[in-house]
C-alpha cells in the first residue's frame, strides 16, 4: 500500500479516540503497512511492552509442562504449585508403573495362595506410600534437591504438600488394586489403617533419622510384625485384627504428633 | 521495514533466533496491543494474549505457509488467542466496546460529509451492530468466534448482522 495515514489519525487512534470508521481504516491499513506500524509503535507505553516481553522470554526458558503438572493445574492447582509436585520423584510415571506393577503382582498372588497370598498384599499396600513419601524428598532421591534449598518455600510445607499428593495418589492405586481382591470382605479395607500408620511413623522417625532411614526401618518393622502375628497365632491376617487396627491408629496419632512437634527439623540442611 | 523484512525475520525465528523474535516483537507487538485493546477492555487479558501469541510464532513459525501479510498471520493467531481467554474465563461485566467515545450524530455526520457516504454510515451504526460488523468483516472472523469474542449467541451475531446490513444498504441508497 503506497498511501500511509495522517499521523494525527494514528495518534487519535493510539489514544482510542478515534471515530469507529476510521479505526476500521486503520486497522485495515496496519497489518500490511510496516512505516505506519512503525509509527504507531512510539505511541504505545513502553514499559507495558518490555514487561510482555520479559514474561514471554520467561515462558520461552521454561520447560514445557510435564503430563503431570497439566492434569494438575487443570485440576485447579497453581501452576507453581503443580510443578514442584511434578518434580516429586514418587510422582513421576515411572514410579507410578512400578506401583501398579507390584500391587498386580500381590492380587495375583492373593488369588493364588488364598490368606497367605493376601496377607502378602496387605504387608506390600501400606509400604507404597510410605516408601514414595520417603523417596519424596531429601538430597538421596529428590532431582529438585537442590532447587528446594533455594527455594523460598518452608520445607515443611514442600514435605506436607509432597506427602498428601503421594499418598493420595499411592492410596488410589491400592484400593483399586484392593478391589481385585479374591473374596470381597474386610481385608479389601485392611490395609488403610496400616498405610497410615506406617507413613506418619516414618514421618515422625524421619524428623530425627533422616528420610531414607526411617522409611527402612519402619519398613522391616512392619514385615517382622506381620510375620510375628501370623507365626504366634497361625492366622497370616492375625495382624490385621480389631487389635491391630488400634495399635495402627495409635501409630499414626504418636507420627502425626511427632511430625508436628518437630515440624521446624524438616528445614534445610538438618540431615546433612 | 517492509514485508520482505518481516518474512526473513520469521525464517530466523522459525531457525530458533530469539533476536529476530525481539525484532519481530518490536515491530508487532505495538499495534496488536492497540487492536485488541479496542476489543478487549482488560489490559492483563490483552498482555497475556499479545505473550501468547508470540510464544506461538515462537513455536509454529516453522508453520507458516509463505502466503499473505506476516502481519495479518500474527493478528490472526492474536484474536483467537483473546477469544480462547474469554471462553476459558467469560469476562465479568461488558469488555466490548472498550473505546466507547461515542461521536454524536453531528460528528458522524461531518464524517459522512468528510470522507464519504460508507464511512458515515458506518458511525451511524448502534455499537451493537457495528462490534458485529468489525468482528466478522474488519477481523474475518467466523459466527460463532464473533460470537464469543462479543459474549453473545452465534445466533445474534448472525441477526445482528443482518440488521447492519440492512441499515447500510437502507443508508447508501
Amino acid at each position: 500500500m503506497s498511501m500511509h495515514l495522517e499521523h494525527d489519525w494514528l495518534v487519535r487512534y493510539a489514544r482510542g479516540e478515534l471515530d469507529q470508521a476510521r479505526s476500521f481504516s486503520v486497522e485495515a491499513h496496519l497489518p500490511a503497512c510496516g512505516d505506519c506500524r512503525a509509527a504507531v509503535a512510539s505511541l504505545v507505553d513502553t514499559p507495558r511492552l518490555t514487561r510482555t516481553w520479559d514474561a514471554i522470554e520467561d515462558a520461552i526458558d521454561t520447560p514445557p509442562q510435564t503430563l503431570v503438572e497439566r492434569v494438575l493445574v487443570r485440576a485447579g492447582v497453581g501452576e507453581s504449585t503443580a510443578r514442584l509436585l511434578a518434580v516429586t520423584p514418587a510422582l513421576r510415571l515411572s514410579w507410578l508403573v512400578a506401583i501398579t506393577a507390584v500391587m498386580a503382582i500381590a492380587v495375583i498372588s492373593a488369588h493364588a495362595r488364598g490368606p497367605q497370598g493376601v496377607m502378602a498384599f496387605l504387608i506390600v499396600a501400606p509400604l507404597l506410600p510410605l516408601a514414595g513419601v520417603a523417596a519424596a524428598y531429601g538430597p538421596l532421591v529428590d532431582p529438585a534437591y537442590e532447587l528446594s534449598l533455594a527455594a523460598p518455600l518452608g520445607s515443611f510445607r514442600l514435605l506436607v504438600l509432597r506427602a498428601v499428593a503421594v499418598v493420595a495418589s499411592t492410596t488410589l492405586l491400592a484400593a483399586v488394586a484392593a478391589l481385585a481382591l479374591p473374596g470381597l470382605d474386610w481385608t479389601v479395607a485392611a490395609w488403610l489403617l496400616p498405610s497410615l500408620g506406617l507413613t506418619l511413623a516414618a514421618l515422625g522417625l524421619a524428623t530425627s533419622l533422616g528420610p531414607v532411614t526411617s522409611g527402612a526401618l519402619v519398613s522391616f518393622t512392619w514385615i517382622l510384625i506381620v510375620l510375628g502375628a501370623w507365626q504366634a497365632s497361625g492366622d497370616p491376617l492375625n495382624a490385621f485384627g480389631d487389635a491391630g487396627q488400634l495399635a495402627c491408629l495409635g501409630v499414626a496419632l504418636a507420627g502425626l504428633a511427632a511430625v508436628l512437634v518437630r515440624r521446624d527439623s524438616f528445614d534445610i540442611g538438618s540431615h546433612e | 521495514m517492509n514485508a520482505t523484512d518481516d518474512r526473513e525475520l520469521l525464517a530466523a525465528v522459525a531457525a530458533g533466533d530469539r533476536r529476530a523474535l525481539r525484532d519481530l516483537y518490536d515491530r508487532h507487538a505495538p499495534w496488536l496491543t492497540l487492536r485488541l485493546q479496542r476489543r478487549c477492555a482488560d489490559p492483563d487479558r490483552v498482555d497475556d494474549a499479545v505473550q501468547d501469541t508470540f510464544l506461538a510464532v515462537w513455536r509454529t513459525a516453522r508453520r507458516w505457509d509463505g502466503s499473505g501479510e506476516v502481519g495479518a498471520w500474527i493478528w490472526g493467531i492474536a484474536i483467537r488467542r483473546l477469544i480462547d481467554s474469554l471462553r476459558r474465563h467469560p469476562a465479568r461485566g461488558p469488555l466490548q466496546g472498550a473505546v466507547t467515545t461515542e461521536p454524536s450524530t453531528e460528528e458522524a455526520v461531518l464524517a459522512g460529509v468528510e470522507y464519504g457516504d460508507l464511512a458515515g454510515a458506518l458511525n451511524r451504526l448502534s455499537p451493537e451492530l457495528r462490534a458485529v460488523v468489525q468482528a466478522t468483516i474488519l477481523d474475518d472472523l467466523t459466527t460463532k468466534e464473533a460470537g464469543r469474542l462479543l459474549g453473545i449467541p452465534a445466533g445474534t451475531v448472525k441477526t445482528r448482522m443482518m440488521r447492519a446490513k440492512a441499515q447500510l444498504r437502507e443508508e447508501l441508497a
